[in-house]
């Protein structure tokens, strides 16, 4: 579900790992996503975490076949998996230490977007594409999902991305304050290079 | 299926043009070549439409638009001066009327609110923007926070100066009031005052076929993104995470045609089945 990697001292990386379902998170990924924060809080030989998808995606937002109306999980799981996943997108990741960058191409759908507001820096392909598309399925996003898109951009922008469910590209979301930084190469391996400069710093 | 609007209990007005199709409800201000001042029976109107077409279910979008060259080029003076003279209390009644329903009754209406803007617009027609979810602005459109106009929507309501909009920021809204400062379409949308702004030409194009996606959307679920919109921004994060829980809960038991049991023992009630007030 997660490749960790600590490629050099002082960085890790963190990768999601589900290409087939474009690294939606589900269950056990929302369960590991916690784990790795809470160790990874602690760990003072690591200054610096850089967030990533494997496979031609960032992350697509939560599961749905996990977590909405046909989800299969008991409810005990679920109820677990609830928690974590609220654990880390509104407070584990808040605190997390370590300077956190993400490097984003594919798609950034709904509940990875808390994920970008809680990174200090954001690089992106050109052809990433970001979206609430909660909307489309008659469902609504979740409090904690706008607010977080809230925290990063203006109201018209979060007015148009949550009722209109429509994608934008990376131009108009780093226009918008979800981006840092818009590159038309490997976003991972910028991210890398500023981490590692943050790091030597 | 069309609609008058005499069916949804809105009276036509001259100085209005106004046109329900498919649930799409276009308001179009102004007279063709006029300049788009606002007068008091505009400003009325405007909020008299917002109040009946709350929980309309007829109308699932609503388009302010302006036939008139500008969308507001300000407030019509004479009109409201002759006004105040023989009638102070509408003039008040009306803005702070307009004001509820900009900054209170609009963005927690459940209908999507969109507006699109060319040629000038200040003054009310950017308190009116302050209401609006999604914004269509021409790039050539000219913003002005005209400081007069400012102030007499203030003053009017006898109450301290507020932000013209809480899409710009104090400071940014006090230079460009003092200052006389003009800024365009494209420039709006940079400052988030607009959502996106395009060439004259698409314009209208662009927000009916928004509207019309919008149209296509549950109905419901709109509603509660635009409540979770208005609501969220100030609670605290498990605040948020509760609040969520009962919008899903709420969400799935009326999506699936099934009433509350609020809404099952307010009718038991009220058909003499059972008494909830004495606890059974």
């Amino acid at each position: 579900m997660l490749r960790i990697e600590d490629p050099l001292p002082g960085l890790r990386l963190i990768g999601f790992n589900r290409a087939p379902k474009r690294n939606a998170i589900g269950v056990e990924l929302t369960l590991a996503i916690e784990r790795v924060l809470l160790e990874t809080r602690f760990r003072d030989d690591i200054k610096a975490l850089v967030i990533h998808g494997i496979g031609g995606h960032f992350c697509a937002g939560m599961d749905m076949k996990d977590f909405f109306d046909s989800s299969t999980r008991s409810p005990e799981l679920l109820k677990t998996a609830r928690a974590a996943t609220e654990h880390w997108r509104c407070h584990l990741l808040r605190k997390m230490p370590q300077t956190i960058f993400s490097a984003v191409e594919g798609y950034c759908l709904g509940g990875a977007l808390p994920i970008l507001e809680c990174s200090d820096v954001v690089v992106g392909h050109a052809k990433a594409q970001f979206g609430m598309p909660e909307i489309n399925f008659g469902f609504v996003p979740g409090g904690q999902i706008v607010k977080s898109v809230g925290l990063m951009t203006n109201k018209r922008a979060l007015s148009y991305l949550a009722l209109t469910g429509r994608l934008i590209d990376a131009t108009r979301a780093l226009h918008w304050g979800l981006l840092s930084e818009v590159v038309d190469h490997d976003p991972l391996r910028r991210a890398m290079e500023l981490a590692q400069q943050e790091i030597n710093f | 299926m069309t609609l008058s609007l005499t069916d949804i209990g809105i009276d036509p007005d001259e100085s209005i043009q106004a046109n329900l199709d498919q649930g799409v409800l276009i308001v179009g201000l102004g007279q063709a070549g006029g300049h788009g001042l606002w007068t008091v029976s505009m400003i009325e109107y405007l909020s008299r439409v917002v109040q009946r077409i709350a929980g309309n279910e007829s109308i699932r979008v609503l388009v302010l638009e302006a036939v008139s060259k500008d969308f507001c080029s300000g407030l019509d003076l004479n009109d409201f001066a002759a006004i105040t003279k023989t009638d102070p209390i509408r003039v008040r009644t009306a803005m702070d009327e307009f004001e509820q329903c900009c900054l209170r009754l609009m963005p927690t209406l459940e209908q999507p609110v969109l507006a699109q803007v060319h040629g000038q617009c200040q003054s009310a027609g950017i308190k009116w923007l302050e209401g609006c979810d999604i914004v269509y602005a021409d790039h050539r459109a000219e913003f002005f926070l005209d400081e007069s106009d400012f102030h007499q929507l203030s003053m009017v309501n006898n109450s301290q100066p507020e932000p013209k909009a809480n899409l710009i920021s104090t400071n940014t809204e006090s230079f460009d009031a003092l200052a006389q400062q003009v800024f365009d379409g494209q420039e709006a949308a940079r400052r988030g005052l607009v959502t996106q702004s395009f060439p004259h030409d698409l314009l209208t194009h662009e927000i009916r076929a928004l509207a019309s996606s919008l149209i296509e959307k549950d109905r419901l679920a709109l509603q509660f993104t635009k409540e979770t919109i208005a609501h969220v921004g100030t609670m605290s994060w498990d605040a948020s995470v509760n609040y969520t829980a009962a919008k899903f809960a709420e969400l799935t038991s009326r999506q699936s045609g099934a009433s509350s049991s609020r809404a099952i023992a307010i009718a038991s009630f009220l058909a003499g089945e059972s008494k909830p007030g004495k606890g059974g």
